[in-house]
């Protein structure tokens, strides 16, 4: 992909709408830390415009802009399940002003796809800010609670529905079914989470599998929450319980959204940029609106962000493995 | 009762003062703006206005950009009636007859019953919203995968009578559609089809690229045959706004466009986007004259408005009373609602009651807005008309492909684009119609899909579908459809269906 045409055309496309966003054009020159931003920044998020990773990318670089007075585009590429803008970003120019926001995808990716573009080692990750994990609900007239659940799925073949195949719920679902429950279960994917959640909520699938999709629900009694897939109870629904409670030890799986730079970027840069969004994410402000939205958070360095990514691609590799599904 | 009217005076407090009366103007200006322009949509002005609303109240966002929603499905008629260029499924309904009356020099009219309709279905709707929200999500609840495919099946059925000539010419075009449907990542593989190993195919087509290619550019090279005296329209405009005769001839289309999109509009997975077809095609099905159809009815103009728009509003309500959006751009409206703190879900009609009515208020003033904003531009639109073709078709060419482009960015669709577009005068020169083709391809998709969820729910018995009683009565619907469409022709000799051959 010819990079320059590419972000020409993000600036006509842009500015055909006339809209706010003024383009400058760009002088390439070799960047100072101190002077780092100098000029817009674009947020690449890896999917459609009202999801998870793209409502965090749209808060993060509101508060960016606000903190550095430059300004930040969010720059929605969805696409062969978050590959095409990690591929996108993995070839730009690693002066930092192109950062890719993204979710869990980009872990499980690394095992279930067999063809990629990129390879991961050419990103580096800035910080994994805010998480949330996988969960199992129901319709309230099914047993509540995940033990009497799983002795009704015993003699039956339940069904439980997902944001689609590959997603985190879906890899993290058929791993506690298939692996640790033993329960026979058939994936019903959906078009998104939400329809999902909405076929949960309608009694049409006996479970549905999300990480955060079906909080308001559960907390409002529409569906009954099973168990969290977190090393703790989630914030956003605290009453359901965690499967370790459950008696599934060590069953951890949590979706989260990260950014991440080439990893030719400057050291230093990627650090300054990982500061700036631990700030953000440490403002107690900040910190109670995410907390309320239903996001765990946790602030990273640099070099732990990174080690926990390579943890993710395990974690996520191993279920994806014990599962065998895969996507070409 | 009461209730409801404290409800709705505590909205109007919220949705009347000066900011958000003024955010709503400008949200649904912007929208009508949007929606003239082909390809570019609402999503991405929405996704792009989202920072600017960061400094507002929640519900000053949330009405400015539900502006720009319901905008765009006033400002899509517009460039469909007047250059057959759809920028959207359902503007490609209006496009059949209303074009054919700009044609005739009735474009003012067509815009103005357009513009009534959906003033009045937009009415309708938000009064539905107040009143009955909670029991109508009930009712989408009941739609599962099983009955969603037989709704499908019904709204391919409608296909066959939509088009103009040939049954056997329809039913081809309608599975064209749902084959180019099929590009694109599986659902429950996530292996990609019929790329043939192309990354600018991997994510499918886009419904406003085949709209803008099959019926826009198409419609231009076939004006470009006769270059001589070439005119889009008669010199003759005619009336701005229908008279009594057209306002009486549209008042019944207008009603049951309303009723039958307002009720797609709440199904999950974009039902909406079914209203304006069906609608036509209940019209030409109750139409004393099935024949004036396709030749500038003014009933195919009035009810698929009026259903596009009662769909839009009522869309809404999965939304506001489950936090669960129905299609892509209450998607983005969740995703603002998430950045102004709101978690969105059924707490939200309870807990803040002045988000919710202040939202439903403004709708309506919204509508009120948009006649105001669009009946004085019904003027400004006709006289585009008298621009010389030679001017005008390179604009709608230059428009098409930036609008097409906008869409992913991706030249690749500029290219789809062209490819349609000859395909799209190939096809009409062999008097095959690309309306069908167009219905079958937003079906398509969603009844493979809702198929197999609905199989692998019913653990593969196919009996689910007429074991459920909603299914079963969709899909007695949808044959009783077929057999009227077919059995007249048949009766009145083979010459009717097959003298095209």
């Amino acid at each position: 992909m010819p990079n320059l045409s590419r972000k020409v055309a993000v600036r006509l496309g842009l500015a055909a709408l006339s809209l706010a966003l003024v383009g400058t054009t760009s002088v390439r020159a070799a960047e100072d830390v101190s002077k780092y931003p100098s000029k817009r920044i674009n947020i690449v998020v890896g999917f459609a415009a009202g999801g998870f990773a793209d409502t965090l990318a749209r808060l993060i670089g509101q508060k960016l802009q606000d903190k550095w007075g430059q300004t930040v585009v969010i720059d929605n590429r969805a696409g062969a399940g978050g590959n095409t803008a990690a591929k996108y970003v993995a070839g730009v120019e690693p002066d930092a002003y192109t950062i890719l926001a993204t979710t869990t995808a980009i872990a499980i990716n690394e095992t279930l796809y067999k063809q990629r573009d990129y390879k991961l080692d050419e990103l580096t990750a800035v910080a994994m800010p805010a998480s949330s994990a996988e969960s199992l609900a129901t319709h309230p007239s099914k047993p509540g609670n995940l033990k009497d659940f799983l002795a009704w799925a015993k003699d039956r073949e339940i069904t439980y529905g997902t944001a689609g195949v590959g997603s985190g719920s879906h890899i993290a679902a058929e791993y506690f079914f298939k692996v640790l429950a033993k329960v026979k279960a058939n994936h019903v994917p959906f078009r998104g989470g939400a329809l999902s959640v909405q076929a949960a909520v309608g009694n049409q699938i006996d479970t549905v599998a999300s990480s955060f999709g079906s909080a308001p629900q559960i907390v409002e009694g529409k569906l009954a929450g099973l168990a969290v897939a977190g090393t703790e109870r989630s914030v956003a629904m605290p009453k359901v319980p965690t499967y370790e409670e459950g008696g599934f030890k060590g069953f951890v799986a949590e979706s989260w959204v990260g950014f991440f730079l080439p990893s030719k970027t400057d050291p230093k840069i990627v650090d300054k940029l990982n500061g700036a969004i631990n700030d953000i994410i440490n403002d107690p402000q900040t910190k109670q609106y995410l907390t309320g939205l239903g996001y765990q958070l946790k602030t990273r360095s640099t070099a732990e962000s990174e080690k926990y990514l390579l943890s993710e691609v395990d974690n996520w590799g191993k279920m994806v493995k014990a599962t065998g599904v895969t996507v070409e | 009762m009461f209730d409801f009217f404290s409800n709705l005076a505590v909205g109007l407090g919220v949705a009347v003062t000066p900011t958000n009366l003024a955010l709503c103007f400008v949200g649904c200006l912007l929208g009508t703006l949007v929606g003239v322009l082909p390809g570019v949509g609402p999503i991405a002005t929405i996704a792009i206005l989202l920072p600017i609303t960061f400094g507002l109240e929640p519900v000053s966002a949330l009405i400015m950009l539900s502006g720009i929603y319901y905008g765009a499905q006033y400002g899509g008629s517009t460039s469909s009636i007047l250059l057959n260029i759809p920028g959207e499924s359902s503007a490609v309904v209006t496009a059949l007859d209303g074009h054919q009356m700009a044609r005739k020099g009735q474009a003012g009219i067509a815009l103005g019953i357009s513009a009534i309709g959906s003033f009045f279905a937009g009415t309708v709707a938000t009064v539905v919203i107040a009143a009955l929200a909670g029991p109508l999500t009930e009712v989408a609840l009941v739609f599962g995968p099983a009955e969603y495919f037989s709704l499908m099946v019904m709204g391919l059925s409608f296909a066959v009578l939509l088009a103009r000539g040939s049954v056997i010419k329809a039913i081809a075009m309608i599975l064209v559609g749902v084959l180019l449907s099929t590009i694109g990542p599986d659902l429950t593989t996530g292996q990609n089809r019929m790329t043939f190993g192309f990354d600018w195919l991997a994510d499918g087509l886009d419904v406003a690229v085949i709209g803008m290619g099959l019926f826009g550019i198409a419609e231009v090279f076939r004006n470009l045959e006769n270059v001589e005296h070439r005119e889009v329209v008669k010199g003759v405009i005619g009336r701005l706004l229908p008279g009594r005769d057209e306002l009486k001839q549209s008042v019944k289309p207008i009603l049951r466009g309303t009723i039958l999109g307002g009720i797609l509009g709440i199904l999950p997975g974009n039902g909406a986007v079914l209203g304006p077809f069906a609608s036509y095609t209940l019209e030409k099905r109750l139409a004393r004259d099935p024949s004036r159809f396709g030749r500038g009815a003014i009933e195919g103009v009035a009810g698929p408005e009026s259903a596009n728009n009662a769909g839009a509003q009522t869309s809404f309500i999965p939304l506001l009373t489950l936090g669960i959006p129905p299609n892509a751009v209450m998607a983005l409206m969740v995703g603002a609602m998430t950045l102004h703190g709101i978690v969105p879900g059924p707490q939200v009609m309870t807990k803040m009651p002045d988000l919710f009515w202040g939202l439903v208020a403004s709708m309506w003033i919204g509508n009120l807005m948009l006649l105001v904003i669009n009946l004085p531009l019904i003027g400004i639109w006709v006289k585009l008309l008298q621009v010389p073709y030679r001017l005008m078709f390179v604009g709608i060419m230059i428009f098409c492909c930036i609008g097409v482009y906008s869409l992913n960015r991706d030249p690749a669709d500029v290219i789809i684009l062209m490819v349609l577009a000859l395909a799209g005068y190939t096809l009409v020169k062999f008097e095959f119609e690309p309306a069908p083709l167009t219905l079958g391809f937003v079906l398509g998709k969603m009844m493979e899909e809702n198929l197999r969820q609905a199989l692998i729910i019913s653990r593969g018995s196919a009996m689910t579908f007429i074991e459920r009683p909603v299914s079963v009565g969709l899909l007695v619907v949808a044959v009783l459809m077929l057999c009227l469409a077919i059995l007249p022709k048949i009766r009145n000799g083979r010459d009717a269906v097959f003298v095209e051959d």
